[in-house]
């Protein structure tokens, strides 16, 4: 039973692939030269088994797992894992990958920042605000603000410049409300489970 | 959030796995022309300080549903820290951080069905005790987000 099941979700099993949804990539390989999109996303699936989910699901709680380790984890044959995995890899739906955290790049200030748009239209606004590299996140979103964005700088003192150069300079801000990160208490790799 | 003690050596160690996870010990060491010894210390102790992890991504070809929306918290400010800890268990529940602000808990959720956001709202969200008000916000467009840089710190603490 999935968790989704078990949340009590109708029909989850029949919506649901993975049981816990997913953060992607923002893959430029899915884009053509061309510029359209590449590949059929209802073929991708159906080449997709039980047997590859269920090697994604080892990997994404330790990337760096041994095609022995996690072919003892599923009782499959070690052979088998390294076949799936570079079939995976090489069509492009899988990416084993490090993340390292905000402190590793030097952010140690993370502000999260809602953004009433008026007299522009809220996608220029994000797509301006999206141009500074201190812009870790922007996206267009519903209710009380238009834009919202995740700012991340190495420490508050860089704060006034941003604002001064770079933020306040952006047409069609009406107004701002800013949040500011105190703890990060999650995120997202999936290692909820052993946390505690 | 702690300032790490990293030096040139961590630094391309990192950029190297962050392309790729899988590549061997062996093979970052004869790239950087550093012992394999090197390569395994320096791994285990940035992934003890809760620097780097290794996880999988796959391709948004694989599963297109997969939406996000902005979950703001104002819980009782003598305990929010701990509330925002008991929601660490709901599943749906990308990230977390508390904050300074309007709400004092933040959170992105991942969800499939608009039914799904109801549901981590209001029959797991609120009914954490001290939950007092919760604001939705659905990303109708993701921008800009920048890939690999997370609060793995958050997960190695936890």
């Amino acid at each position: 039973m999935s968790i989704d099941q078990a949340r009590g979700f109708p029909n989850a099993e029949k919506r649901f692939r993975f049981d816990v949804p997913f953060r992607y990539w923002q893959d430029p390989s899915l884009i053509g030269n061309d510029g359209k999109e590449t590949g059929e996303g209802m073929d991708d699936l159906a080449d997709f088994d039980e047997t590859d989910l269920k090697i994604v699901e080892q990997l994404r709680r330790n990337g760096r797992a041994t095609h022995q380790q996690i072919a003892k984890a599923l009782d499959i044959a070690p052979t088998t894992v390294s076949a799936r995995m570079r079939r995976m890899e090489e069509s492009g739906t899988l990416r084993v990958v490090a993340v390292s955290d905000f402190a590793v790049h030097g952010y140690h200030v993370l502000i999260y920042i809602g953004i009433e748009v008026s007299g522009r239209a809220p996608g220029d606004v994000a797509e301006e605000l999206a141009q500074f590299e201190e812009v870790f996140a922007a996206y267009l979103v519903t209710g009380r603000y238009e834009v919202s964005v995740l700012l991340a700088l190495p420490n508050v003192d860089d704060l006034s410049q941003f604002v001064t150069r770079k933020f306040s300079k952006v047409a069609g801000i009406r107004s701002i409300t800013q949040s500011i990160g105190l703890d990060i208490i999650k995120f997202g790799l999936d290692s909820v489970e052993d946390a505690e | 959030m702690s300032w790490p003690d990293l030096d040139d050596l961590d630094h391309r160690i990192i950029a190297i796995l962050s392309k790729d996870a899988r590549i061997s010990n062996r093979s970052i060491a004869a790239d950087l022309g550093v012992n394999e010894g090197t390569i395994r210390l320096r791994l285990k102790r940035l992934q003890q300080d809760g620097l780097i992890a290794f996880t999988a991504l796959i391709s948004p070809k694989l599963d297109r549903s997969t939406k996000t929306a902005f979950v703001s918290i104002q819980a009782d400010m003598t305990r929010f820290k701990q509330i925002a800890r008991e929601l660490r268990q709901i599943p749906t529940i990308h990230s977390i951080m508390t904050t300074l602000g309007p709400f004092n808990i933040m959170t992105t959720c991942f969800y499939r069905e608009i039914e799904d956001l109801h549901e981590v709202t209001v029959r797991q969200i609120m009914a954490v005790e001290g939950v007092q008000h919760v604001e939705t916000s659905i990303a109708v467009k993701t921008v800009k987000f920048t890939n690999g840089v997370v609060g793995v710190s958050a997960v190695a603490k936890g």
